[in-house]
């Protein structure tokens, strides 16, 4: 990735059911976490690339959990092992954080394409093991201009 | 309860190490503190800070992290309590008014799952430095308990600081969790024995054991002992084993990512397999890869 940036696009997504869309875009004089390889051309997860004009991958860093499909328990007191539970909620709101690259044409938001499951299930099994699909996908000349209208 | 119930009151840069615009920005706000305890949520920061400091890979990246404290005077002091939970747990009842709404209980069922408004922490971090990276909220409560997702939150107890590290593994470097179930070991789950899918996009997690392609071999302790170091013998539940190698040894360990078998960890244990656990060598690796862009040049 290229050190000469002087911005991030700080990405807003809410999520309501399977409906998922940016609601908000900044363009930041910051930087972002350096971009780190992909896993191979099938992933299971999300994940957040950028590509050129010609499709080269510029950026490609990983999620964690962003529709918050679970939560966390860290047990009763320190030491006790943490556990997942479902979250009851289906609607919320995550941000990533893109580098505004020279080159860049393309970003990505990839995962999970099958239905939220639940927890404990096949169906939710499956859903982890599943190969990403695009969840969203947005023009760079798309997002610059969204952030100069003031997101 | 919420802004009508508390006020920010400053933002002190408390970790300089330059320009927020080339630097790794946190941001911790406080909750549940009252004006006059200001000073101790100042004095509860610079313990996380030290905690964080002291917490590699972090401890040899300070040059490229900024901190700053948002204080935030709320009407009263602590968290809500509720007097019942769905885990049967019982509390104290009380209802604090406070500016981030803090609660035990947060999702109707866990009692040590302490929340707050995410959505309010996050814009009045934003707000405050634009440049943030990483938020977190510490609740003036020395009761156990902390929650992830966008916003980190734990409470003051010594302990709820690896909530805090833990989920900023995820927040901020995308790690999977290592432990190899939902509910737990021996809970009778059903669904968890064999991951036999993609490849985890996750960099501390793998279904592939193959020492020459595994996505961490630059790191492996040993490639010549061979992969996986561990494999459990009965999928149906949890590997029981203890860990044939040191404490630091990264290989590939089965058991990860909510699958008995299929998938791999790489060390025996990791912060986040379990908290009170240093971050493994591949976390670490990945940790200080990711913030290399925010370092200062060399000799600066």
């Amino acid at each position: 990735m290229p050190s000469s940036y002087t911005h991030t696009l700080r990405i807003t997504f809410a999520h309501d059911g399977p409906k998922l869309e940016i609601t908000n875009v900044q363009r930041v004089a910051m930087r972002a976490p350096a971009a780190l390889p992909p896993a191979g051309d099938n992933q299971a997860g999300y994940w957040l690339e950028v590509r050129d004009s010609k499709g080269a991958l510029l950026y490609h860093r990983p999620i964690h959990d962003p529709l918050r499909q679970h939560v966390e328990s860290f047990g009763e007191a320190a030491g006790a092992p943490t556990q997942r539970l479902a979250d009851a909620g289906d609607r919320g709101e995550f941000e990533v954080l893109v580098p505004d690259l020279p080159d860049a044409q393309t970003f990505r938001l990839h995962g999970p394409t099958l239905a939220p499951a639940g927890i404990g299930t096949a169906a939710a099994a499956a859903r982890l093991a599943s190969p990403g699909g695009t969840l969203s996908a947005h023009s760079f000349d798309e997002l610059r201009a969204r952030a100069g209208q003031g997101g | 309860m919420g802004t009508a119930d508390g006020q920010v009151v400053g933002v002190q840069k408390v970790v300089d190490n330059g320009p927020n615009a080339d630097r790794y920005n946190i941001v911790i706000l406080g909750d549940g503190y009252r004006a006059d305890e200001l000073t101790k949520f100042a004095a509860d920061v610079d313990t996380f800070i030290s905690t964080f400091h002291a917490t590699a890979p972090y401890d040899k990246l300070w040059p490229g992290i900024n901190i700053h404290r948002i204080d935030v005077a709320s009407t009263d002091s602590g968290a809500d309590d509720p007097g019942t939970c769905g885990d049967n747990s019982t509390g104290s009842g009380v209802k604090a008014r406070t500016y981030f709404d803090s609660t035990f209980c947060g999702d109707g069922r866990i009692r040590r799952l302490l929340t707050c408004n995410t959505s309010l922490a996050k814009s009045t971090a934003l707000a405050h430095v634009p440049e943030v990276h990483m938020r977190m909220v510490i609740v003036n409560t020395d009761e156990y308990g902390g929650s992830g997702g966008a916003v980190a939150t734990f409470s003051t107890h010594a302990s709820a600081v690896e909530i805090g590290l833990h989920e900023m593994g995820h927040t901020a470097f995308g790690f999977a969790d290592e432990y190899e179930y939902y509910r737990g070991c021996g809970s009778g789950e059903t669904g968890h024995d064999n991951y036999a899918g993609a490849e985890p996009v996750e960099p501390n997690v793998t279904a592939n054991a193959d020492p020459t392609t595994i996505k961490w071999r630059s790191v492996l302790t040993n490639p010549a002992d061979g992969l996986p170091t561990t494999q459990n013998a009965n999928c149906s539940d949890c590997d029981t084993q203890g860990n044939p190698q040191p404490d630091d040894y990264v290989g590939a360990y089965e058991g990860a990512r909510y699958f008995h078998c299929g998938c791999y960890r790489p060390s025996f244990n990791c912060r986040m397999r379990a908290l009170g656990n240093p971050f493994c060598g591949v976390c670490q690796h990945v940790i200080a890869e990711s913030l290399q862009p925010f370092l200062p040049p060399p000799g600066a």
